[in-house]
């Protein structure tokens, strides 16, 4: 008997080596839960009952384990003792190598120290469930040696756990195997029956026939159905060889690409012989990719076109992973409107596919406007103007300054709301005059109304915050455009030469803009024609009369008056240059107008050399004819004298204005002559005089609103000033009440100062501001304001109008007004409307940024759509357009151009006394300005103005009708001659008809226009009428008789369209 | 509302909704009376005529340099003495001459309020009634109310912001005009404009009628087809001056020759001269029955140096310019029918300042001149204080009480309104004053 210790038992022995006795204790963990032991294989010396305190054993769980070998080695466990005197020896009877297949009963033997001894027994099962394990098989492959082929198989290995020998067999044929592949299933079974199997084949091939080939499958084409395309090749085919041919072949693992591939084919024999073919597969793609445009889109408007974030469509394609992607947005932003964009996916097969997005601007929501801030201003604003400490102590009537500065707080009111915008707006030193003057800038008279610097001031805050949205609201939202009407290319044409340049359109620009289908196209070809009208001499006078309205400097162009008052006070030593000289009265006519043509024909020189505008303030040089030149004092020896001896001696052309350059002097101060463009010349000071005591506020008023658009008038109160409480020696100088609009203008003025009162130059002055009332200065030191920083350096006294026009030009308000005046003298549309600010707002960028180019401003307000305007769309709202259309009547220069352009031959529209007709008789009774006490034109018509246009239709009608269809020049009947009547000539009539109406009226109308329909009616109805006595005055060379019965038709209708709204208006 | 706003919109209208029905209105003849606007162009001074104030007076002393006992009156009014620099007259005109002649049908308004020392401002306010607000002037819109339909309703020396008409009414410019050209505007088929024989004419008369009923039509077509508020505002209004009758044009060119020379008297006064021409020639207007106000005006009152040797002579030459168009008006038979306004943009301060001048004083004067019919004269209604600051005036009897009203241009020209008797009509009502009219002149 072998002792065997394992688990507890180990420590049994360990116990029992030590002697040591812990009964009770280790078998705490058999215990059940009643505290009992299991009374199975309990065991007791003797048998029977056992004793509790006889020696006492249970054996150990019979065991079931599957076998692992030959021989199972399994733990046993120990059997529970109890009894005894605690000292127990324990043996078994074991297997000592491990247990076989079957049961095995094992018994216990254990031995207390007393050589009590007790048995039990424990059963021990070995069973063999595991199949035995093949090793690896070979396949067989050999050539035919008759119908059946025998083999001799090799058989495969195999083991087992338990029976070192299981019991191996097959199925293989018995006779022999087939050709072909047949397949032999091994079992093997060991001694427990468990069993297994494993396939071999046996593949019988023929004999080799001939030589080896293979054959690839045929071609094969295919759509691709992704990048790399699975496809069915078809089988190759072998034949001859050695042995089993092993067919191969080099076919892409993943696929076809799209394309054609060439896919190698290799048969390879039993003998190591290679052949192969090709076989060509082709992938087609033919499927367009897929494309989602991105999602639609609106933006509110930006400006005239808007940048817009389209975002990426979602593109996919079978064969292509990534297709190239365009789409057709516009470069330059999106126009009002929708726009479709589309959007085009392109495979590297060349298929395409598109999809849409549509994008949606819309007009930009109004912006504020600023009538809109009126609410705000008086619920917020109002209110803390209207506090003691703030505004109201001063400013609301009856207290110390009523009034003072032009706002007035008695009422919170719409009225102080636009007082307080006025103010707000004006700058000092970049700053609104309001913010400036709560701090107790510029000698506020109630100096700082707001804590320090204010910005902890919360009153302060809530009124800088409104004044800065006051700055940024507009009056009205602007309107789109995209519904005017400008007429045919033939009407927007002749209404850009008539105004441009005073004619008609030639037969190229015609040809040129009727070649033009588009906008885009006619606005190029206007934009053409407006570059040669540009070089024509009708331009500049156009212009130059557009600018006389605002300078009036043409008062003396053909009188003496500047002369002689610039001669009275001995402004030039010379003169006495053509006195007593047989032509010294036409000389001293034309050294007059000279000077007083000087401001203009600078504006033209500026003009035709593409000087920036700005010259016409800051030129340095001057325009003279060669009368002026020699009375400023040029030597006509001097190199820069611009015109020979002979041309001042004789009766050289007056008009012949050149330049010169800083040589001019003026005898009286002996000095060189500080130019600064118009405003130097004595033209200009002399038009708008000073006295002592006017201090040149007269000339400073006159260039703030020629050259700024401000009124300073404007600025002053409307709502009464308290006489009672004047305040000071000097009260523009001191009393709010003045120095409202004298703190603006007196810096200015004073710039004047070293200009006399009829504008010759005084090198010395004594400076205003240095002469006092009671020791109160007379005026502010000059400057550009009346902040220290724009005072007038005193290197720069001499030439303070110089340094004023230098800063006035930087001002962004002269390019802001230059604007206005060309705007407003092509279109007579008001552009102080808020419906025009963002157009005007565009205009002066792109002035500035053009340094100042006139033409292409002028250009720009000819191509607008304000300019353009002939009619609204249908069914659009007309309230939506108020300041489209030009709808100005001509002046009278400009009707005596188009009336002399039209007729031709030298015409010009004479009254019947011979009078010279519109530039000169009817010049104020049409409206006009003579430049002195009519400086305004008359803008509505009236019945004197009315009946100048039903006389100048009748009258010429008259005058040429007969003459040109009597043979004479002229433009008005290339279509029809005197003998054309109707019936048989009404084509021919018509025809003249249209031409008549494209000719005097600028319309572009078809032979069976309604229009052409009225007016051959008319020709009709006064043929029918049957007089035929021409008058003297209409006879035109011709007989007194209409025989064919067309003059006097002609003549009336002729007389009918130009005393036409569209022959006077524009 | 702006004036160029409204300008704007009442062209946008064709002037239908303001003026346009006036320029329409039934034909008649407008019986007067007829009314003369007289502007003082630059300023005034009435201390040195109908306000007088000498020395002794105003802040520092002198307001002018006569003594205030040498203030003369007659009926009941006061005026000034000339300045001692002209005491001995130097030929010159005087305002005894002008008082004396025409006190019986005259009202002098003193102290009113213009409200502002701006020249544009004040000039619009005297001129129109309203500071404030761009008003047209009462002149135009007395002939906006009751003869619209005239050939030229409201003639003008020139045009200016004192003659402005909100587009109420045609406005004719005469200053500076070479009428004889009007004569050929009055005929304006006639191929001479002397000669009235139909065979002298461009086209006969029936010949005309067709092509101006064509035009007519023509000018209705384009009206129709036209949207744009701008251009169909211009074509309405050009066919509505065409359908104007203009016939009065001829009797007014003729009544011309009804103008008398020119004094020497007023040979170195250029300004007096031109004045009388135009208000003549508004005379001739008024005596065609080709127009019903008119308005002229003269300058060289903006005296800030000098004052009373540039100032005083100025004066005298425009009080006798008005002493003769006056005398002109009642010798052409419509005295009985004629007012007169005059005025200025204010007055002048109540100092002489350091150049000699006066400058500008809110506190202005006003004067009407009217045949017994339509002015009550021998009045003076409002007055200054010894420094020339306005009192008030009490609004039933007119006369000072300190707890009256102070008057303003506003006062003045309601009160003119009524006396016209426009000032509940149509055109009136778009420009509204706040002060009640008072009888200041009747």
């Amino acid at each position: 008997m072998d002792f065997f210790i394992i688990g507890r038992s180990a420590r049994f022995a360990l116990l029992l080596i030590a002697g040591f006795a812990i009964a009770g204790c280790e078998l705490e963990s058999d215990v059940d839960e009643s505290g009992a032991l299991p009374d199975d294989n309990i065991g007791t010396p003797g048998g029977g009952t056992p004793d509790p305190a006889a020696l006492a054993a249970v054996a150990p769980a019979a065991i079931s384990q599957e076998a692992t070998g030959a021989l199972t080695v399994v733990s046993l466990g120990d059997p529970r003792v109890s009894g005894g005197d605690g000292n127990y020896t324990m043996e078994n009877d074991a297997p000592a190598n491990g247990f076989p297949l079957g049961a095995t009963l094992v018994t216990w033997s254990v031995t207390d120290g007393a050589g009590e001894r007790v048995s039990v027994t424990q059963a021990v099962t070995i069973s063999d469930t595991t199949a035995p394990q093949f090793g690896a098989v070979s396949n067989v492959q050999t050539v035919t040696t008759g119908t059946l082929t025998p083999v001799s198989l090799t058989a495969p290995t195999v083991t087992d756990i338990v029976d070192p020998s299981p019991t191996m067999s097959n199925n293989e044929p018995a006779n022999g195997y087939p050709l072909g592949m047949t397949t032999v299933t091994w079992t093997a079974i060991d001694a427990s029956g468990n069993q297994s199997q494993v396939s071999q084949t046996v593949m019988i091939t023929e004999a080799a026939a001939g030589p080896l080939t293979i054959t690839a499958p045929g071609n094969v084409s295919a759509e691709a159905t992704a990048p790399a395309t699975q496809i069915s090749l078809g089988n190759a085919t072998a034949s001859g060889g050695q042995g089993m041919v092993n067919i191969t072949n080099d076919a892409p693992a993943g696929g076809f690409p799209v394309g054609t591939t060439t896919v190698g084919w290799t048969a390879t024999d039993g003998a190591g012989t290679t052949v192969s073919d090709n076989q060509r597969v082709t992938i087609r793609d033919t499927t367009p990719p897929s494309i989602n445009a991105p999602d639609n889109i609106t933006v509110d408007s930006t400006g005239s076109t808007t940048t817009v974030a389209l975002g990426s469509p979602t593109v996919s394609d079978i064969a292509d992973s990534a297709p190239t992607v365009v789409n057709n947005a516009p470069a330059g932003g999106f126009p009002l409107g929708i726009t479709v964009v589309a959007w085009t996916a392109t495979d590297a097969s060349g298929n395409e596919a598109s999809d849409v997005q549509r994008v949606t601007v819309n007009a930009a929501p109004p912006p504020v406007t600023c009538q809109s801030l009126q609410p705000e201003f008086a619920s917020t604003i109002y209110p803390i103007l209207d506090k003691p400490e703030r505004c109201q102590s001063c400013h609301t009537p009856p207290n110390a300054i009523s009034s003072a500065n032009g706002f007035n707080l008695q009422a919170n009111d719409e009225a102080a709301f636009e007082v307080f915008r006025a103010i707000a707006n004006i700058e000092i030193g970049g700053q609104s005059s309001i913010l400036v003057k709560s701090l107790g800038g510029v000698a506020h008279g109630g100096g700082n109304r707001f804590s320090a610097n204010g910005s902890s001031d919360p009153d302060y805050i809530e009124l800088e915050s409104f004044v800065s949205e006051l700055a940024r609201c507009e009056e009205t939202p602007p309107t789109s455009t995209a519904t005017i009407e400008k007429g045919s290319g033939y009407e927007q044409l002749y209404k850009v030469t008539m105004s441009l340049g005073s004619r008609p359109p030639s037969d190229d620009e015609i040809a040129a803009i009727e070649a033009r289908t588009t906008e885009a196209g006619i606005q190029a070809a206007l934009d053409t024609t407006i570059e040669q009208l540009m070089s024509e001499d009708a331009f500049y006078t156009r212009m130059l009369e557009l600018y006389n309205d605002v300078l009036l400097t043409d008062r003396d162009a053909d009188n003496r008056r500047e002369v002689e008052q610039l001669f009275d006070v001995d402004a030039f030593s010379r003169k006495d240059f053509f006195e007593n000289r047989s032509n010294q009265n036409d000389r001293r006519e034309d050294t007059n107008y000279g000077f007083a043509k000087a401001p203009l024909e600078l504006i033209r020189y500026v003009l035709e050399n593409d000087r920036p505008f700005t010259e016409v303030l800051t030129a340095d040089y001057m325009m003279v004819n060669p009368y002026s030149a020699t009375i400023l004092g040029v030597d006509a020896g001097d190199p820069n004298f611009p015109f020979s001896s002979d041309e001042v001696t004789g009766n050289h052309d007056r008009n012949d204005f050149r330049r010169v350059d800083s040589v001019m002097q003026d005898d009286r101060a002996g000095l060189p002559l500080p130019l600064a463009g118009v405003v130097a010349t004595h033209a200009w000071l002399a038009r708008y005089p000073s006295t002592n005591t006017n201090a040149n506020r007269h000339r400073t008023a006159s260039v703030f609103k020629q050259f700024l658009g401000i009124d300073i008038e404007a600025i002053a109160p409307r709502d009464g000033l308290d006489l009672d409480n004047v305040i000071g020696s000097v009260p523009t100088y001191e009393d709010p009440q003045c120095t409202v609009c004298h703190n603006v203008m007196d810096p200015v003025a004073g710039l004047f100062k070293n200009r006399e009162n009829q504008g010759e130059y005084r090198g010395d002055v004594r400076w205003h501001h240095t002469r006092t009332t009671n020791g109160v200065p007379r005026m502010l030191p000059p400057g550009y304001t009346m902040d220290a920083a724009d005072a007038l350096p005193a290197g720069e006294f001499d030439r303070g109008l110089s340094w004023l026009m230098d800063r006035l030009v930087a001002d962004e308000r002269f390019a802001k007004q230059t604007v206005r005046t060309v705007f407003e003298g092509f279109t007579r549309i008001d552009s102080t409307s808020a419906a025009t600010t963002s157009f005007l707002t565009g205009l002066q960028s792109d002035f500035i940024a053009s340094n100042y180019d006139m033409k292409s401003l002028v250009k720009a307000v000819a191509l607008s759509d304000y300019f353009l305007a002939r009619n609204l769309a249908p069914g659009e709202n007309p309230s939506a357009y108020l300041d489209y259309g030009t709808a100005r009547m001509l002046t009278p220069e400009e009707l005596d151009r188009r009336i002399s352009a039209l007729i031709g031959d030298g015409y010009q529209w004479e009254g019947p006394n011979s009078r010279s007709g519109l530039v000169e008789d009817y010049r104020l009774l049409y409206g006009g300005i003579n430049s002195n006490d009519v400086t305004e034109r008359e803008v509505a018509p009236n019945s004197l103005l009315d009946a100048t246009q039903t006389r100048i239709g009748l009258q010429i009608a008259c005058e040429r009708v007969a003459l040109e269809l009597n043979g004479g020049d002229g433009n008005l009947f290339p279509a029809v001659g005197i003998a054309d009547t109707p019936p048989s000539a009404e084509n021919a009539i018509r025809d003249n008809l249209v031409h008549l109406h494209r000719w005097l009226l600028g319309e572009d109308l078809a032979a069976d226009d309604p229009e052409i329909d009225s007016s051959y009616q008319l020709f009709l109805d006064v043929r029918n009428a049957g007089e035929n006595d021409i008058t003297n005055a209409c006879r035109g060379g011709g007989g007194a008789t209409d025989n064919n019965g067309t003059i006097i038709p002609w003549i009336a209708v002729v007389s009918y369209l130009m005393s036409d709204y569209r022959f006077f208006y524009e | 509302m702006k004036r160029r706003d409204f300008l704007k919109i009442s062209g946008a209208a064709g002037l239908m909704s303001v003026g346009g029905t006036n320029l329409v209105q039934a034909q008649g003849m407008h019986t007067g009376p007829y009314w003369l606007f007289i502007e003082a162009f630059g300023g005034w001074d009435p201390t040195s005529f109908c306000d007088p104030k000498g020395r002794g007076l105003g802040p520092n002393g002198d307001i002018s340099d006569y003594d205030q006992n040498d203030v003369q009156t007659v009926g009941n009014i006061a005026y000034a003495p000339p300045p001692d620099s002209f005491s001995g007259g130097g030929g010159l005109f005087s305002n005894q001459e002008f008082f004396t002649n025409h006190y019986q049908r005259l009202v002098v308004v003193n102290g009113i309020d213009m409200g502002t020392n701006s020249h544009v401002a004040a000039r619009r306010a005297a001129f129109t009634g309203s500071l404030p607000q761009d008003y047209p002037s009462t002149a135009a819109l007395i002939a906006a109310e009751l003869a619209p339909d005239l050939a030229i309703p409201y003639v003008v020396g020139s045009v200016s912001e004192t003659t402005v008409t909100n587009g109420i009414v045609p406005r004719v410019g005469l200053g500076g005009s070479e009428l004889g050209a009007v004569r050929e505007l009055a005929y304006p088929n006639r191929s001479v404009p002397t000669d009235a024989r139909e065979s002298r004419q461009y086209l006969s008369n029936s010949n005309l009628d067709l092509v101006q009923a064509a035009s007519a039509a023509r000018r209705q077509r384009l009206i129709a087809s036209q949207r744009l508020t701008r251009i169909n505002g211009a074509q309405v209004l050009h066919d509505s001056v065409r359908d104007i009758d203009k016939s009065t044009l001829g009797a007014f060119v003729d009544s011309l020759t009804n103008n008398v020379s020119i004094p020497s008297s007023f040979v170195g006064d250029s300004r007096a001269r031109q004045m009388i021409n135009d208000a003549q020639n508004a005379f001739a207007a008024f005596e065609s029955g080709a127009a019903a106000t008119a308005h002229v005006r003269a300058g060289g009152f903006d005296t800030h140096d000098d004052h009373d040797a540039r100032h005083y002579p100025r004066l005298m030459g425009h009080l006798a310019a008005i002493d003769f168009i006056i005398q002109a008006a009642i010798d052409r038979g419509f005295g009985n029918n004629l007012i007169i306004v005059m005025g200025s943009d204010f007055g002048r301060t109540n100092r002489i300042n350091s150049d000699a001048g006066k400058d500008h004083w809110p506190i202005g004067s006003m004067m009407v001149w009217g045949a017994q019919a339509f002015v009550d004269g021998n009045r003076v209604v409002g007055g200054t204080d010894n420094e020339q600051r306005a009192l008030q005036v009490n609004t039933s009897t007119l006369d000072i009480d300190s707890n009256g009203v102070t008057l303003t241009p506003e006062y003045v020209h309601q009160s003119l309104r009524r006396l016209a008797g426009v000032q509940n009509g149509g055109v009136a009502a778009q420009f509204p004053f706040d002060e009640a009219a008072l009888r200041i002149f009747s």
